[in-house]
């Protein structure tokens, strides 16, 4: 074995506690390195898969493209697969209350179509031949035409033309004067097995309801021999989806599936991937100097103790090449143990975390995936390369020092570093208050300022590091739990429109769902209020620039049932008619403060108030006073009303009593539920919902919500608290690193205090002040660093919220116990050490 | 015939008002296979010259030249190769790797150059310097005389041209020095290697083929003793 190397790893086996701390510290930091990269990596196949599912696995489309190019494009070898939707043609669709919408677009999948477009199912199955469709849900709450699975469904499908031009779902309804025709050609009957939610291909603007049947691969439904296909593609190379699309699809429409070249996409600038790649880079920065300065310390000290004898191999004739070569070796063999042992932890840790609580994540996404665990070449490449990054700088540096050491001084330097020459004057003070021993001690720290350099500088950093990982992760808990609310209901649904009465249907219906306690709704109406200007707050008036008030300002007027408001006024005022609120809160991001006040500066007992587009109501009276009092609080769900500025609530009956309410649809209606079995209630009230002809994207799970929530936070404790931890080991690493090297260093010198007479008493108590005094300076300048530390962390990830700056004042408190446990613990550990070694004399020859 | 000249060596340490001259205008050439003793008090410079001498320590000014080659034109690692092969160094405390055992110590300079490990020499040292059953000892397994015969041994591999020894037996009994002594002079005569060696003791300085007295950095008296 090479001569070089042998000495290298001998000197590596001979200081086994420092390689074993080394060692440590290299895994420890690679391994959150490793977590976080695979937690960002982890996080972007979520988003991917995300995307998948919301628009497909597919990068471009070639729309309404004829049968001939299909050779082309299974041909091109930049191509992964390619999946066919067959565009059939239209059929007017009876009876549709939508009038950009009035026809039903027939399209077939074939067998394999589903790979590349991902259909929800609502209710039924996906068609098994063509005979089969699947209708889309919004048929019936967007175009009003309710369809049932087992109905029949016939349509009289032909092509929509403008004079020769034909026309498809991306040219939107064309009214007079264009007017368009649907020119028919045959007549087919299918039955309906299935409902699914409008697919992600169809567009807003589409003019025609998408339903999909079943083809097989020669299949034609209608007598003109005519396929139109719409290929979606997926490429090998997601960017070079372009020049395919360039390459077959010039003369056609074509589209990119944005969301997912996003994601897969190299370059994106999309805010989200920002904010994690933010947080990952504030994580990595903290955790990569907290390494750096472990290894670098154990380099250090190792190096710096081994001074003399690389000036003894120097002075042999050993080039600095050959130096550099025992450095380089000793970072290679402790790299080449704690990078694999670092990572494969990291990976292990992570997998265990994201298994136990990626399902989380179901409901933070309306998509409903979990995040399961991913890990990406990229993510442990990028680890192992900062990993080692971090060792070979920390190697490196000390190392140059080394070199640039004339070689006779490093063959005469003595084991002790030079002392200042400095005169030390200690205050007659410090003999009194900590007697001889304080006295010695205060001279050792302030004569060899140099050799406690490291020392406190470790513990300086330890405690930033510290302070940083737990306002790191108080931020992330805040803003986490502020996303989360706490909702005293299970269910919830709403709707835009409709009337007293279509309300009350629905919530008799939806009541007749399974396990359903309780249930209720309110109602809202914009209209505007009359106020004198007189009333107004001046705050109010400048802020939504008023200076030419007409006389009236926006009000929510809420119509509760009346059940609901003889629970809500029975906990307040006796007789009240209705109650109304003029708070107004926002956060503004600029001041980045809560701002609160109110829009008059009157209290009212009566508001007059008058429909908003007064020509809409035949009614000739179309003011209303209506008697209130001003009230704090609000039943359920009402909170956002309250603070945006005048609302005022009233029961049904009141409503009544002052307008036609049959006639009036409202803005919208919100309902409430209570349930024993949220989640079974939910699957049927989707089903009811459909079968009433509205949307079931509406209704809201809170209390699935709930569930998840309380495990996103569990998720992010777990995180937050494991980050810090692993930090704190780290530091905790450091400091026992530096320290007890130090104490072990001046082995001799404590020797000879003993041998001068001072008992191992007198020893501990000087020791025990140096602690102090250290500990104390690098709190001295920890302290105000952390603070720093944390202010710009909070400036990076909380402002956004509605988050104060907290001082970090438990970690600081942490941070100050257990920096003098440490250091005391340390000193004592390596005091016993130096007490129990007998090669006194030994060691000085 | 010459193989080392020392001209005009000036050796300053520290700025300001912490300057030390150690060295202050020295001059005088060595002949081949000659042994010479260098005297002195403490902090008179004359480790500084050696170390200068060995290639270990650049002068403030002036020039060393080992077979008429100035040694300090060469840059670090031609000046490295340089001690590995022409040079060995003794010491008083003889600086050998605490963590490589005799033999590793021995063939230290030899393994840095990467060359083949000359085992004749090798054994023919162990038996000399009675290092045979020590092999493979670490150094704080030996006494203090086995140490320096240690560090001679390896002073002695690569066959350098000149031997530097600064006090090698300072810190042994007069049974001990004279042994080592007798072991540079052995090797002096047998290689035919130049040797320089610092001491304070006068019954080794005297063995000498010529002595230097060093004063204050400066050569005060320059006496050959024996041809
Ligand atoms: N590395 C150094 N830095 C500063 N001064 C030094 C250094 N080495 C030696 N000296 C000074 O140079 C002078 C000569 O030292 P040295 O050559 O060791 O003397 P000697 O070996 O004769 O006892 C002394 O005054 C010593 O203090
Ligand atoms: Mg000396």
């Amino acid at each position: 074995m090479n001569m070089i190397y042998r000495y290298t790893l001998r000197s590596l086996m001979k200081n086994k506690t420092r390689t074993i701390v080394t060692l440590v510290g290299i895994v420890l930091a690679i391994a959150m390195i490793t977590s976080v990269t695979t937690l960002m990596a982890t996080l972007q196949n979520f988003m991917v898969e995300r995307a998948i599912v919301s628009y497909g696995d597919w990068h471009g489309v070639a729309l309404n493209v004829p049968e001939d190019i299909l050779v082309n494009i299974s041909q091109d070898p930049r191509i992964e697969k390619y999946r066919l939707i067959q565009n059939i043609g239209y059929a007017s669709l009876e009876g549709s209350k939508n009038q950009y919408k009035p026809y039903v677009f027939l399209v077939g999948f074939y067998e394999d179509t589903y790979d590349c477009l991902n259909i929800k199912l609502i209710q039924g199955r996906f068609p098994k031949n063509a005979n089969e469709v699947i209708i889309p849900e919004h048929i019936s709450y967007n175009g009003g035409v309710t369809m049932n699975i087992g109905d029949q469904l016939d349509l009289s499908i032909g092509y929509r033309y403008i004079e020769e031009q034909m026309l498809w779902q991306f040219n939107s309804y064309e009214e007079p004067p264009n007017l368009e025709s649907l020119v028919k050609l045959n007549d087919l009957s299918f039955t309906i097995v299935g409902i699914m939610e409008r697919p992600s291909f169809e567009e807003f603007s589409a003019p025609g309801y998408t339903v999909i049947t079943k083809l097989s691969s020669e299949e034609v439904l209608l007598t003109q021999d005519m396929k139109n296909f719409d290929v979606y593609i997926k490429a090998k190379q997601p960017m070079e989806i372009f020049n395919i699309l360039d390459t077959h699809a010039s003369m056609y429409g074509h589209m990119t599936n944005q969301p997912l070249l996003m994601y897969q996409g190299s370059n994106s600038n999309e805010v989200y991937l920002s904010v994690v790649y933010g947080l990952a880079t504030i994580l990595i920065v903290l955790i990569i100097s907290g390494a750096v300065l472990l290894i670098y310390n154990s380099f250090m000290i190792s190096l710096s103790e081994r001074a003399k004898e690389f000036g003894l191999l120097s002075s042999v004739g050993a080039t600095k090449k050959q130096l550099k070569t025992i450095v380089m070796l000793e970072a290679i063999t402790l790299s080449s143990i704690g990078i694999p042992v670092g990572i494969a932890s990291g990976i292990l840790g992570m997998y265990i975390t994201l298994e136990l609580i990626g399902d989380a994540f179901i409901t933070l996404t309306s998509e409903r995936l979990p995040m399961h665990f991913y890990m990406s070449n990229r993510s442990i490449i990028m680890a192992a390369i900062m990993g080692w990054m971090t060792i070979y700088l920390s190697a490196l540096i000390p190392a140059k020092r080394i070199y640039l050491t004339p070689t006779m001084n490093r063959i005469q330097q003595n084991q002790d570093m030079k002392l200042t020459k400095r005169k030390v004057r200690t205050h007659a003070m410090v003999k009194k208050v900590f007697g001889f021993e304080g006295e010695i001690a205060l001279k050792n720290y302030k004569r060899s300022q140099k050799r406690y350099r490291s020392t406190v500088i470790s513990l300086l950093i330890s405690v930033v590091l510290f302070v940083s990982a737990s306002s790191f992760g108080h931020y992330i808990k805040l803003s986490s739990e502020q996303v989360v609310q706490n909702l005293d209901f299970d269910l919830s649904f709403h709707h835009n429109g409709m009337t007293v009465e279509e309300a009350e249907i629905l919530l008799n219906e939806l009541n007749h769902t399974p396990e359903i306690q309780e249930g209720t709704f309110y109602q809202a109406l914009f209209m505007q209020a009359i106020v004198e200007r007189e009333w107004l707050n001046e705050r109010y008036v400048k802020e939504s620039n008023l200076e030419e008030y007409k006389g009236k300002i926006g009000v929510w007027v809420l119509v509760v049932r009346d059940e609901e408001w003889l629970n809500f006024i029975s906990s307040h005022e006796g007789n009240t008619k209705g109650v109304y609120s003029d708070q107004i809160a926002y956060y503004d991001f600029e001041s980045r403060r809560y701002v609160t006040y109110t829009v008059l500066d009157k209290a009212l007992s009566e508001i007059t108030v008058e429909w908003f587009h007064e020509l809409e109501v035949k009614d000739k009276n179309t003011r209303f006073q209506i008697d209130v009092s001003n009230h704090d609080q609000w039943p359920m769900g009402v909170v956002a009303y309250q603070q945006g500025g005048l609302m005022v609530m009233i029961p049904q009956t009141y409503a009544q009593s002052l307008w036609e309410m049959d006639e009036i649809a409202f803005s919208h209606s919100r309902f409430f539920f209570s349930s024993s079995q949220p989640t079974i209630s939910y699957e049927d009230m989707k089903e009811r919902l459909i079968q009433q002809g509205y949307s079931s994207r509406n209704l809201y799970n809170a209390s699935d919500q709930l569930e998840n929530n309380k495990s996103l936070l569990l998720l992010i404790n777990v995180f937050s608290y494991g980050f810090i931890i692993l930090i704190s080991l780290i530091a905790i690493a450091n400091v026992f690193n530096t320290i007890s090297t130090n104490v072990l260093l001046r082995r001799q010198e404590l020797l000879m205090l003993k041998a001068i007479g001072m008992t191992t008493k007198n020893l501990k108590k000087m020791m025990h002040y140096e602690c102090l005094f250290y500990g104390f300076k690098a709190l001295f300048y920890g302290l105000p660093v952390s603070l720093l530390m944390s202010w710009l962390i909070y400036e990076s990830i909380a402002y956004r919220l509605e988050i104060p700056f907290s001082w970090p004042i438990r970690s600081m408190i942490i941070s100050i116990v257990s920096i003098f446990v440490v250091v005391f613990v340390t000193m004592m550990y390596s005091r016993t050490k130096v007490s129990h070694s007998e090669d006194y004399f030994q060691y000085r020859s | 015939m010459e193989i080392l000249r020392v001209e005009n060596i000036v050796k300053v340490y520290g700025k300001g008002i912490n300057q030390v001259r150690a060295l202050d205008g020295i001059s005088f050439s060595v002949d081949k296979g000659q042994f010479i003793s260098i005297m002195g008090p403490s902090g008179s410079g004359k480790s500084t010259l050696l170390h200068i001498m060995g290639g270990v320590d650049r002068p403030t000014s002036g020039k060393v030249f080992v077979h008429g080659k100035d040694i300090y034109q060469q840059n670090d690692d031609r000046l490295a190769i340089f001690r590995r092969r022409e040079v060995g160094l003794i010491y008083q405390f003889y600086n050998l790797i605490p963590i490589l055992d005799v033999e590793e110590n021995m063939i230290l300079p030899q393994a840095l150059d990467g060359r083949q490990i000359n085992d004749d020499r090798l054994n023919e040292f162990m038996m000399v310097l009675d290092l045979e059953e020590r092999r493979h000892h670490l150094p704080n397994q030996l006494s203090g005389g086995q140490q320096q015969r240690v560090s001679i041994g390896r002073a002695l591999m690569n066959a350098p041209a000149i031997v530097l020894a600064d006090e090698p037996t300072g810190n042994l009994d007069r049974k001990n020095s004279q042994q080592i002594i007798e072991l540079l002079k052995y090797s002096n005569e047998r290689y035919k290697q130049t040797l320089i060696v610092i001491t304070h003791d006068e019954q080794v300085a005297m063995q000498a083929n010529r002595m230097l007295i060093i004063e204050d950095g400066c050569i005060t008296k320059d006496e050959v003793l024996r041809k």
